[in-house]
């Protein structure tokens, strides 16, 4: 009987378990050198401010100038969260780029429609890569398009300006 | 005979869970291999960087888009999200594209009120085998088209040359 419990204590650490506590190990170590890799580099957006930003935005096709008001409060129509409020807006002739037959190039010409340029503030979180919207996490930059709904009035089109801090 | 005997061994000889652990530290070996010696992209990471410059072309964008670049500026690719490097120079002119005029030409005309830009970069980057790699594995090459933003604005654009300092 003591030799069978011998037997089983030195069965206790094979070279396989060796093998699986090695791995362990040096996956422990792997994890561990890249959580300090990641902390000591931060991501490229770096430290994050809150802040208002003021910025721009183009309604295409907008025939309903009526129905904007300053003060209205706009949703992106994905996520319907919040991406601000109307501090000013104006409606301007919507011009679209046509072939220059003659010139080989393009030129703008007006449509007879509209577009609405929207100046809205919306409370942001702001990092050295991002700017984005606190209620949703809308990154805004010119070029980017967007849509909204205000009330009883949707649009879409580009962010065409952004005030630079 | 059994292919898996009461004691959890292997046609009575070797256990499941030993086999189990040699095919995952075999795995764990081709993938380290893999990584850090046959693919060339991954392989270049461990290298040490050295600053290269970078040329992106613009085109055809709005007065928006030429007012929200600036030199200064932090570039970061819209693939992986990595910055890429800051922008040093900033070049601007009318648009141009190759067009069909009715007289059957083809001629390089202008496009009204829309310009091109061309960016310089200057970042850090790996180069392994005359390749550059900017942001960890992100190939960047001649005649490359990507699309790229900073904190103020996205775009599209593509890399006409890029080399060390």
């Amino acid at each position: 009987m003591e030799n069978n419990v011998k037997k089983e204590k030195r069965r206790l650490l094979t070279a396989f378990d060796i093998v699986i506590i090695a791995v362990v190990v040096v996956l422990a170590a792997l994890f561990l050198i890249w959580q300090a890799a990641k902390n000591a580099a931060p991501a490229s957006g770096g430290d994050a401010a809150s802040g208002t930003i003021v910025y721009t935005l183009e309604l295409n096709n907008f025939e309903n100038s009526d129905s904007l008001s300053v003060g209205d409060r706009l949703f992106e129509t994905v996520k319907n969260t919040e991406v601000g409020v109307v501090r000013s807006f104006e409606i301007v002739p919507q011009k679209v780029w046509q072939n220059d037959l003659e010139t080989g190039g393009m030129k703008v010409t007006e449509t007879g429609q509209h577009t609405a340029h929207l100046t809205i503030e919306v409370p942001c979180t702001v990092t050295d890569s991002t700017i984005a919207t606190k209620a949703g996490a809308v990154e805004l930059r010119v070029g980017r398009s967007l849509g909204v709904n205000g009330p009883g009035y949707w649009g879409a089109g580009f962010i065409i300006a952004i005030e630079r801090s | 005979m059994k292919i898996i005997d009461k004691n959890g061994r292997l046609f009575g000889k070797v256990s499941v869970i030993d086999v189990i652990v040699v095919i995952v530290v075999i795995l764990l070996a081709a993938g380290v291999y893999l990584r850090y010696f046959a693919l060339e992209t991954t392989a270049a990471v461990g290298q040490p960087s050295k600053p290269i410059e970078f040329s992106l072309k613009v085109s055809g964008v709005r007065q928006y888009t030429v007012d929200m670049l600036a030199v200064g500026d932090e570039v970061f690719s819209g693939g992986n999200m990595e910055k890429l490097g800051t922008i040093t120079d900033i070049s601007v002119g009318p648009a141009m594209q190759w067009g069909a005029t009715v007289d059957g030409r083809t001629v390089y005309g202008e496009i009204e009120d829309k310009y091109d830009m061309v960016i310089t970069v200057q970042g850090d980057g790996v180069i392994s085998d005359g390749r550059f790699y900017v942001s960890r594995i992100q190939e960047l090459g001649a005649n490359q088209s990507a699309s790229f933003f900073t904190k103020y604005s996205s775009f599209g654009g593509m890399v006409t040359e890029i080399k060390a300092l």
